[in-house]
């Protein structure tokens, strides 16, 4: 009987690790999709490189960043980056630079996307706004500074 | 519970503007309770997702930089009557979606 009952256990145990190990039981699949690392990095540098493997970007005049010149409320800054002049846009990344983890947030366009993001973020102080552009393969950027009166990070 | 949206989209000239307004703390764990002493939990929605007519056409990630209550708006060349489906994650894995057709 004991044998008989270590070789059920041995073989329920077996079957676990096999689903497991087959990707039927996978946890937590959504969040695999997040870069942790980028979006946590304490430096903007760091966190460009994990997310888009370089900092090399060059100024255009093609891509638009508006932001407000004064953000009375750092909590709700009105940013958007606009792109649409330009072909094969990839991925628009909007960075606050000054903020403890700088990077914002990543877009990734397919298909009748257009380059064009328009959102809120937060500022913890007056800083440089970032907007980066890929396209074609390559990093295209344009900055602002913001003056934010009242800090929108931490309470 | 779901994360609630609410999402406007018109076609104007071939592009939809597709704009949503999320219900979301955007906690970023770093903010501190001074009643407790303690940090608030982390809850951000880290995933974005919009499809249109049936194809993925923008994918997001936000991290805590982004303003609680989000809003977002995006552009897509589509025609009117297109199905419009926004859907996002948060980390601790409550889910979101809105399914409209544009005007």
């Amino acid at each position: 009987m004991k044998r008989r009952s270590f070789l059920k256990a041995t073989l329920a145990t077996g079957a676990a690790s096999v689903a497991v190990s087959a990707g039927l039981l996978t946890p937590s699949t959504v969040l695999a999709s997040w870069n942790k690392e980028a979006f946590e990095a304490k430096k903007m540098e760091d966190g460009l490189k994990a997310l888009l493997g370089t900092t090399d970007a060059a100024d255009s005049a093609d891509v638009k960043l508006t932001a407000p010149a004064i953000a009375e409320n750092g909590a709700v800054t009105p940013v958007t980056v606009d792109a649409s002049g330009m072909k094969g846009v990839e991925s628009i990344v909007i960075v606050a630079s000054a903020n403890p983890t700088p990077l914002v947030c990543e877009y990734k366009f397919s298909g009748a996307a257009q380059g064009f993001v328009s959102t809120r973020i937060r500022l913890g102080s007056t800083q440089q706004v970032v907007g980066i552009v890929k396209a074609g393969g390559k990093l295209y950027k344009a900055q602002q500074e913001v003056r934010v009166t009242i800090g929108g990070c931490g309470g | 519970m779901a994360i609630n949206l609410r999402t406007r989209g018109s076609v104007k000239g071939g592009v939809a503007e597709i704009k949503s307004l999320i219900r979301h703390p955007m906690e970023s764990g770093a903010r501190m309770d001074q009643s407790t002493g303690k940090p608030f939990p982390m809850k951000l929605i880290t995933n974005v997702e919009v499809t249109v007519a049936g194809k993925k056409v923008v994918d997001a990630q936000w991290s805590a930089n982004v303003s609680a209550n989000p809003y977002m708006h995006v552009n897509v060349a589509a025609n009117s009557g297109d199905e419009v489906t926004i859907s996002v994650v948060d980390n601790t894995g409550e889910k979101g979606s809105e399914t409209f057709n544009l005007r």
